[in-house]
């Protein structure tokens, strides 16, 4: 009885909450009285009303306790604060400077991961989408054999064969088709798909049906790019394109613009039936592996479990005797950043970059914070008295803590503020350099305020921790006789934050140095073969190859012209593999795998590929044309032929002699292997692929001009397009040279950053011992003596992060380098560059201000006490 | 001297005249009454927080009773100063009323 006329637990608690009294008990059991009679005299209903009346009566003195007198604390607090600011401005500009780095950094490199880890996103079936890759065990190319592509009937079998299978798509990737609507033609790249294609991806339909888009043969959906580019502000829908100038297409929907975080990337799609039914290509053997399958699985359908059933349902569908292909399934979104796979449909990235550049991005934050460590400790010092005086006038540790705490947070807010000020002007240009398109979006997307708020409230937390607690534990008394020193734990601990930072800059110097190193090994690198100089057209126009003698003929007769070959491929994209039949010593014939390539005569001569033994193609030779073979030393020496003129070689059907054996050279981008080479001669104009021309430096734009009038006059309204044979050899290693590019800017950044650090921190020890340094002066120390006095120690400090560092930079980049079959080897002198580097930068910043110091008249320092 | 607050003064006077009642709920009864105002009991503890931090009343324990749920209550008692407190304020009221007509004539 007695018990349910007590107030109720949760008001309870809510009013205890409320109360600030020294005896809360005594309150309570007021209430408790109160609401006791209360309950007896008016009942149940009554009693609860008037115990919510005493509840918000309650609550403005609370407000007014808790808020109010804190914000007169908070007022105090924020005066004393920019008066700091105001007193110490180098300083304050070097450690909000710091931090705004640090914050920018990190913002932009999580805008960054962020964009990466974003891909395929945007499909709503993400979670159920699954493409087919293969594991080929016997066959390695290109240092991998795992392949992405499949064969055509897969995607129809497996929708057939399993309930599991929801929708299954095969596409093509179609690059570099002639697209024509009336006068305008351009070069586009797109894919050929299934109908399955529109319900398995998510890209936006802007018109059209999206239904029957694909359903019948020569349909195509373009996206809207180019559907403005061809039909500017005339309806698309309906409209026929002449597609490699003798299909048309009608264009049965417009989507909208590819996102860029899509990994597969195309401007069209043409109805798989197409390649079926008018361009009578063979989509039903097995054997041909050049589609990709992606499949919808069943929402409850674990892909694991589906994964073993493959196995077996190629067994029965293909009769795949050898067995050596096992095919497997990857998860849509491990596509852009975990597939390591031959023929990937576009360019992807790899999640150790990711990693990479996560890690770089804190531990640039971590060096702003340890900077802010640094001074406001070794400033606040400067503010004993202060907190002295606090402390006797009563206050507490706790309050210490949380003005530091506020200081350091009130500075972190300005930091970010403006770091994400920067980051916005600095984005385009970022963009442009790392080659995506990342944009900070803060009204659109509110996770990005959250993150960018934790970002800054975990470097005000790290940052204004240490020096909190350490400026908060002085006793008093000690501070206002001036007896305090700065404490031997304390040294110590700041000089490991020191030695931290020096780690860090000097692995970021060697890091970069060698991927510095590797990229300029690569460009210098004589990969076999000439590059400048040299323009490629690459041609799709039939009526171009045919005419390509007579092109060749009017060409050579311009003196800018030194030379012009015709080919299947270029000297760093012989990527056809292939196995021929090649002649022993003993007679006997042997197989070999080998990559091969249609050259004419001039080719060998212009890519200056140096021959050996033998002759080139001559066109005077018959048996040169129609069954000669050049080939590498490389494969000489797999054969190990003694005499390799002369020898048989089986390809094809066709039977030739070896009439020419050729330098090896680089037939790939240095990630890979050098394999063997076989050359033949380029029989049929329609082989064609490429169209090089060696010109001579002066006059380059004459003669892309001409060349350029030249091919025009034999194409039909086929645009004229063009490289130069170094800047496409550059494109292979576009993704090293971008990471070195970024790695570059950051250790910059963070060279930046602990220098600001070290100029503030030698700039502060030097104040300090001003007089000290008078005294000696005065004494009679000389300059340099001075000098050492203040740089000695954090040359101690640079040569053990050096140490510590080396090591772990040879270790880590040395696994980066295994990436490339050619390499240097990171010697010695690179590390005691680097290490002599951050030595030398370190100095330099300490210097300046030791120099300034140890020549300063001792009279300034001290004639005033 | 410094002067108490209107509140300060009903509370002390309020004591002095509970004599041996005086504890919170009572307190805040007795003033919610003559007043005729609403008091409630967080808002009668601010002025006696504030009179017992000046010395002029004292408070102890009783012992505890069941109809608080076995919580003792807070007695609280005018000290000397107090008192002489409650007697210069009734001093200088009376020496302003001096010769003043009845206000409600």
């Amino acid at each position: 009885m007695r018990k349910k006329s007590h107030i109720p637990f949760l008001e309870r608690i809510i009013l205890h909450f409320l109360i600030n009294h020294r005896h809360p008990e005594t309150i309570m059991s007021d209430y408790d009285e109160g609401f006791q009679n209360v309950l007896k005299e008016k009942g149940f209903f009554r009693s609860r009303i008037w115990l919510l009346t005493q509840i918000f009566s309650c609550i403005p003195p609370f407000v007014k306790n808790s808020f109010y007198w804190s914000s007169i604390m908070f007022r105090n607090y924020m005066k004393t604060a920019l008066r700091n600011v105001q007193r110490h401005r180098a300083f304050s500009i070097i450690n909000v400077s710091g931090l705004t780095i640090g914050i920018a950094c990190f913002i932009l490199i999580m805008l960054y991961v962020q964009f990466e880890f974003s891909y395929d996103n945007f499909h709503e079936k993400r979670d159920r989408i699954f493409r087919i890759y293969m594991h080929w065990e016997s066959l390695t190319y290109m240092s991998s054999n795992y392949y992405a592509v499949t064969a055509a009937p897969m995607a129809p079998a497996l929708k057939e064969e399993f309930p599991e299978v929801v929708k299954a798509v095969r596409i093509k990737n179609d690059d570099e088709s002639l697209i024509s609507y009336g006068e305008k033609s351009f070069y586009e790249t797109g894919i050929f798909a299934d109908e399955d294609f529109v319900d398995i991806f998510s890209f936006d339909f802007l018109s059209g049906d999206i239904n029957s888009a694909l359903t019948e043969p020569n349909s195509i959906i373009i996206s809207d790019k180019i559907a403005s580019k061809y039909f500017n502000d005339e309806e698309p829908l309906g409209k026929i394109l002449k597609y490699n100038e003798n299909i048309d297409l009608i264009v049965k929907g417009v989507l909208a613009d590819i996102p860029e975080n899509s990994h597969l990337k195309f401007e069209y799609i043409i109805s798989f039936l197409t390649l079926d039914k008018t361009l009578n290509r063979t989509i039903d053997r097995w054997g041909s592996q050049s589609y990709y399958t992606y499949i919808e699985l069943n929402e409850d359908c674990d892909y694991k479990e589906f994964e073993k059933k493959l196995p077996g349902f190629m067994g029965n569908y293909k009769g795949d005797s050898n067995g050596t292909m096992t095919f497997l399934l990857q998860p849509l979104y491990d596509i852009h950043l975990r597939s390591y796979f031959n023929f990937d449909p576009a360019e992807t990235s790899d999640i150790k970059y990711i990693y990479m550049f996560s890690i770089v991005a804190f531990v640039i934050m971590i060096i702003a914070c340890i900077n802010y460590m640094n001074l406001s400790t070794a400033q606040g010092i400067k503010r004993t008295a202060e907190i002295g005086i606090r402390k006797v006038v009563g206050a507490c540790r706790k309050q210490l803590i949380s003005q530091f705490m506020g200081e350091t947070f009130m500075l972190t807010i300005i930091a970010g503020a403006t770091a994400v000020c920067s980051v916005y002007l600095i984005l385009p240009y970022f963009n442009s350099f790392i080659g995506k398109e990342l944009m900070l979006n803060i009204s659109a997307n509110i996770s990005n305020v959250i993150w960018i708020f934790c970002i800054i409230l975990f470097v005000a937390v790290v940052s204004g921790s240490y020096s909190s607690l350490f400026l908060s534990s002085f006793t008093p008394i000690k501070v206002i006789k001036g007896k305090l020193k700065s404490g031997s734990s304390h040294h110590r601990f700041r000089s490991i934050l020191v030695i931290f930072q020096f780690c860090i800059t000097i692995f970021l110097i060697g890091g970069t140095t060698i991927v510095y190193k590797q990229m300029k090994y690569i460009k210098n690198k004589d990969m076999g073969f000439d590059r400048e100089h040299i323009l490629v057209v690459p041609v799709e126009d039939s009526l171009v190859k045919k005419s390509y003698n007579s092109i060749k003929n009017e060409l050579s007769n311009n003196h800018n012209i030194i030379e012009i070959s015709s080919s299947g491929s270029l000297p760093y994209n012989f990527t056809n593999r292939n196995i021929a039949q090649f002649e022993r010593e003993d007679g006997q014939f042997s197989q070999l795998p080998y990559f091969g390539g249609y050259i004419d005569s001039n080719f060998i001569n212009l890519f200056g590929l140096r021959l050996t033994e033998g002759r080139d193609f001559s066109l005077n030779i018959p048996e040169d044309i129609s069954k000669g073979f050049i080939v590498s030393e490389l494969l000489v020496e797999q054969m190990g032929w003694e005499a390799p003129l002369g020898k048989l070689v089986r390809i094809d059907n066709i039977e030739g002699e070896v009439i020419g054996v050729i330098r090896n050279f680089h037939h790939y981008s240095l990630h890979h292997e050098i394999k063997p080479v076989v050359m033949r001669y380029i029989k049929r104009n329609s082989w064609i692929q490429y169209i090089s021309v060696k010109i001579r430096p002066e006059n380059i734009e004459d003669s892309i001009e001409l060349i350029s009038n030249t091919i025009a006059q034999y194409s039909l309204n086929h645009p004229f397009s063009y490289f130069f044979m170094d800047d496409a050899f550059n494109d292979l290693y576009k993704s090293d040279q971008k990471l070195g590019k970024i790695f570059r800017i950051f250790t910059l950044l963070a060279i930046l950053i602990s220098c600001l650090g070290l100029f503030g921190l030698v700039s502060f020890i030097a104040e300090q011992k001003r007089k000290e340094i008078g005294i000696r002066k005065a004494l009679g120390a000389s300059a340099a003596k001075l000098i050492s006095i203040l740089s000695v120690e954090f040359l101690k400090y640079a040569v053990i992060a050096g140490l510590i560092a080396l090591p772990a930079a040879y270790y880590i980049m040395n696994s980066w380098l295994k990436n490339f079959t050619y390499r240097i080897e990171p010697g010695i002198e690179i590390f005691v560059f680097s290490a002599g580097l951050g030595v030398l930068i370190s100095m330099m910043t300490v210097g300046y201000k030791s120099i300034m110091s140890a020549v300063s008249n001792p009279v300034d320092s001290l004639r005033d006490e | 001297m410094k002067y108490l607050s209107r509140p300060e003064e009903m509370v002390l006077l309020t004591i002095h005249r509970l004599d041996e009642e005086a504890y919170g709920m009572n307190i805040r009864n007795q003033v919610s009454e003559l007043t005729g105002k609403y008091w409630s009991i967080g808002s009668i503890y601010v002025p006696l927080d504030r009179l017992e931090q000046k010395g002029f009343v004292q408070s102890h324990l009783a012992n505890p009773t069941p109809e608080r749920g076995g919580k003792s209550k807070r007695y609280y008692k005018l000290t000397e100063a107090g008192m002489k407190e409650l007697k210069e304020i009734k001093k200088i009221y009376s020496a302003f009323w001096e010769g003043l007509p009845d206000l409600s004539i």
